[in-house]
């Protein structure tokens, strides 16, 4: 392993770990630590570690066996995971909290938003800066055709999850869905909802890379 | 009884030598990962890139490509 891809590892773990101190402990110290603090300044300094990274050896992080579209999908399932974990830890938050907040304001106050907005942003710069190899073909019919079959995966899974929360909401009585169901849990459901999606497209891609290789 | 597209890519580019598999991406306009693919018989290309293909490799496209029964 190339001390680029070393590093490029060291990085990856670090964005998780100041992710999960980030998502899952604003409240809480350890050994006089706090770890919500430091967990975002872990990730803020992880990901700005991981463009430089990228903009400066986008070659040699990632196995030479491993197309540009292919790097591309494995970073992407890398952000999706992030972004699910914000998720949770966002649903975890309105179920805790005493009222449920009943605007959109309810959900920048839990900084979710600002999060996916930084998460979507890094990706898209980390995305962007490995496709820079002079010369070389980024994305083929190959890629395609196996784009196309993680879309069509994700097409089901959106499906079986729509079914699913048909059967659910039918099945709970009127008063506890009135009670239970403001706009803004809604809101959160069909958030949720596309994040799953995206996550069954990029699982399904990452893995139909895999199973390609000779 | 099922048909499957078979070829000879690596066949016909090791004898037009010395033709590695990035040269023969770049002359069809594809990735390298994707000859390895086709190499490995793990692909079956579009009508247009098997044209390209036996093209680059200087073939006809009978050549390069077969259709067989396997059982």
């Amino acid at each position: 392993m190339r001390s680029v891809q070393r590093l490029a590892w060291v990085l990856l773990l670090a964005t998780l770990a100041g992710a999960l101190g980030a998502l899952f402990g604003p409240s809480g110290r350890w050994g006089g630590v706090d770890l919500g603090g430091t967990g975002a300044a872990v990730l803020m300094l992880a990901l700005g570690g991981a463009v430089w990274l990228f903009a400066v050896r986008s070659d040699q992080v990632f196995p030479e066996h491993m197309s540009v579209s292919e790097r591309r999908a494995w970073v992407g399932l890398a952000f999706i995971v992030v972004i699910l974990a914000s998720f949770a830890r966002q649903l975890w938050v309105l179920s805790g909290s005493a009222s449920i907040p009943e605007s959109i304001h309810g959900l920048f106050a839990h900084q979710f938003i600002q999060r996916l907005i930084t998460l979507i942003i890094a990706w898209s710069v980390i995305s962007s800066l490995i496709g820079r190899r002079a010369g070389e073909v980024e994305t083929d019919e190959r890629d395609l055709r196996l784009r196309h079959r993680a879309d069509r995966a994700g097409d089901w899974a959106f499906t079986l999850i729509v079914i699913a929360g048909i059967c659910v909401l039918a099945s709970i009585p009127a008063p506890l869905l009135a009670w239970w169901l403001s706009p803004i849990v809604l809101a959160n459901l069909l958030i949720g909802l596309l994040i799953a999606k995206t996550l069954v497209e990029h699982v399904a891609l990452a893995l139909a890379y895999r199973a390609g290789r000779a | 009884m099922s048909e499957h597209i078979v070829n000879r890519i690596r066949e016909w580019r090791l004898l037009r030598a010395p033709m590695t598999q990035a040269e023969l991406a770049h002359a069809c306009s594809v990735t390298r990962q994707t000859i390895i693919a086709l190499e490995a018989g793990k692909y079956s290309p579009s009508l247009e890139l098997a044209f390209k293909l036996a093209r680059a490799l200087g073939r006809n496209l009978e050549e390069v490509f077969q259709y067989a029964e396997k059982n």
